[in-house]
């Protein structure tokens, strides 16, 4: 009995599926559906207007960095890339909430997709902090022989995330700028000028002053060694095991100081055989009882 | 529980009832789940037409943009059955949370495999530093960069510490300057060294003509007059001149009557005064 009212009133509810198809339904469907597609063509229209706008603020942040002196190509890319991303999100949010589809799960996803991103970028955000610390304070240029995180070469280039080095023997050192920020930076070449600094070690019987003489006549006669900010200079800095050690102090341009290091350790070497001068082999003294 | 006390007539109207409702969201995770699939596959073509695309990379893109679209598509059903989704997006949240900091690590030399392979510090092949690891690259992953050494051990070096550090790269420029050092007597003339010395790296056919082949004194050192050879040849031949140069080089001083010096020490010997 209970069985029969449940089957009719099925079959009702089938008639009753059959009957959602007739044309006065359908146009009641296309009212009701009406203000449904409204929506969807506004969200559509907030859509193409706001990526519109995300390409323009992209475009303004651009020239303005390009107007502005200090700050180079890549960097004010960049810039312009991430205020057009974070345009176009707001964008696709707004657009989302006009259809009517609750939007707090979805930003709690992208909060939490954001948050994840953060993290994976950290280290990444961090360099790009540093080469903008770098772009902006300029402790080093293209071309500039440096030491930075402990590595030694010219700088080949220098973009947001890293500075590339060219080792003397052409290995080339990508260092990230976090790194390179991070640590202390010793510049070669931005003071212009280098002194070169070596010891020579005369035997403990020659005459010194006689050694000085020479040194510093053969520093003078270098092409490459400057007067200013110092003339060439030397004198006695230790009383070694074996020898007596002279410093030779020469300036020169910073882009002639290996020349004039190698050129000045023959030349002074020559002098000395000439003059009769000895560098002596390492002694000692034995002594038996 | 009585289940003489449901009432069938009812279950079955009520599953009439939410039948469309189910229906709906079952047609919107269908469609949901076709369109992330073709935007995951239309966004790893777009990588993949990029001038320096990278396979590996592009399908990871498309899969993260088809899980993300993927999730929206269920969150979008459940509204849709009537759930309400915004006490889902705590949890949500605190999940993504959670398994972010979980995942730093490893997320972060994700990040870092991206930037290796967009901005290409170094390619397959290439002979490379890392993290005082140095070797041949095999492979570059999302997670790791693997390299294995001219002796075959393979090394594994997450990304995170090429990106974040210092990376070498040996043969970046193609050309390299090799740099050896010969020590020769006191005793002998300089310029008859170095001429040796560059005669013979001007010899091997290798070795550029230009820049030409350098040599001066580097160091007065304790037995012996330091002369350093610089000579620029491709990186591929480097490592074979490293090899070839000594052994001519030894002839040509030879010949030219140059010594190269043992080191030297210098004993005076003293009788000790005994009383």
């Amino acid at each position: 009995m209970e069985n029969e009212t449940l089957m009719t009133e099925v079959a009702e509810k089938t008639h009753g599926i059959a009957g959602m198809f007739t044309p006065e339904k359908l146009t009641e469907y296309w009212h009701s559906a009406q203000p449904m597609v409204v929506k969807l063509a506004l969200a559509l229209l907030i859509l193409w207007i706001g990526m519109k706008i995300a390409r323009w603020a992209g475009n303004i942040v651009r020239k303005i960095a390009k107007k502005s002196s200090n700050i180079d190509e890549t960097l004010g890319n960049f810039l312009a890339s991430i205020v057009k991303y974070i345009v176009m999100a707001f964008v696709v949010i707004a657009a989302i909430t006009k259809l009517g589809v609750e939007t707090a799960s979805l930003v709690a996803m992208l909060g939490a997709a954001t948050l994840a991103i953060g993290l994976a970028l950290q280290g990444t955000l961090g360099n790009i902090a540093a080469g903008v610390m770098l772009m902006l304070f300029r402790p080093y240029k293209l071309g500039d022989y440096v030491e930075v995180a402990g590595h030694e070469g010219v700088v080949d280039d220098m973009n947001i995330f890293t500075t590339a080095l060219a080792t003397l023997d052409n290995v080339k050192i990508i260092i990230a700028n976090g790194e390179a920020w991070g640590s202390s930076i010793k510049n070669y070449t931005s003071l212009g000028v280098r002194r070169v600094d070596v010891d020579y070690g005369i035997d403990y019987n020659d005459n010194i002053d006689k050694a000085i003489k020479i040194m510093k006549e053969a520093s003078a006669k270098h092409p490459k060694v400057l007067n200013v900010p110092d003339a060439p200079w030397a004198k006695v800095v230790k009383l070694n095991d074996s020898s007596v050690d002279i410093q030779n102090r020469a300036w020169c341009k910073a882009e002639d100081y290996w020349d004039v290091r190698f050129d000045l350790n023959k030349s002074i070497k020559e002098a000395f055989d000439k003059n009769n001068i000895t560098i002596p082999y390492p002694t000692s003294i034995e002594i038996k009882g | 529980m009585d289940f003489s006390k449901i009432d069938m007539s009812k279950i079955g109207q009520s599953i009439l009832e939410s039948a469309p409702a189910l229906l709906l969201a079952l047609f919107i995770l269908f469609i949901g789940r076709l369109v992330a699939r073709k935007v995951g596959v239309a966004t790893e073509r777009a990588f993949n037409k990029r001038p320096n695309a990278n396979a590996m990379l592009s399908r990871f893109f498309g899969n993260v943009v088809r899980t993300l679209i993927l999730l929206a598509t269920i969150i979008a059903a459940l509204t849709f059955l009537g759930i309400n989704t915004t006490s889902m997006s705590g949890m949500i949240l605190g999940m993504g949370v959670a398994f972010a900091f979980i995942l730093k690590n490893a997320l972060s030399d994700v990040a870092a495999g991206i930037m290796l392979i967009v901005f290409r510090p170094y390619s397959l092949g290439d002979e490379i530093e890392i993290d005082g690891f140095k070797g041949v690259v095999t492979a570059i992953g999302l997670i790791a960069t693997r390299m294995k050494t001219r002796n075959n051990v393979e090394m594994i070096v997450q990304n995170g510490k090429a990106w974040g550090g210092v990376i070498q790269n040996h043969n970046a420029y193609g050309k390299r300057r090799l740099d050896t050092v010969f020590g020769v007597s006191y005793d002998a003339d300089i310029d008859t060294a170095i001429a040796a010395l560059i005669g013979t790296a001007k010899d091997d056919p290798r070795v550029y003509k230009d820049p030409a082949p350098w040599a001066k004194v580097v160091k007065l050192g304790d037995s012996s007059v330091d002369i350093e050879l610089r000579i620029w040849c491709d990186y591929d031949d480097m490592r074979k001149i490293k090899m070839d140069i000594a052994q001519p080089v030894k002839v040509a001083l030879d010949k030219a009557g140059v010594g190269i010096p043992y080191p030297h020490e210098i004993k005076h010997i003293q009788k000790l005064q005994t009383n």
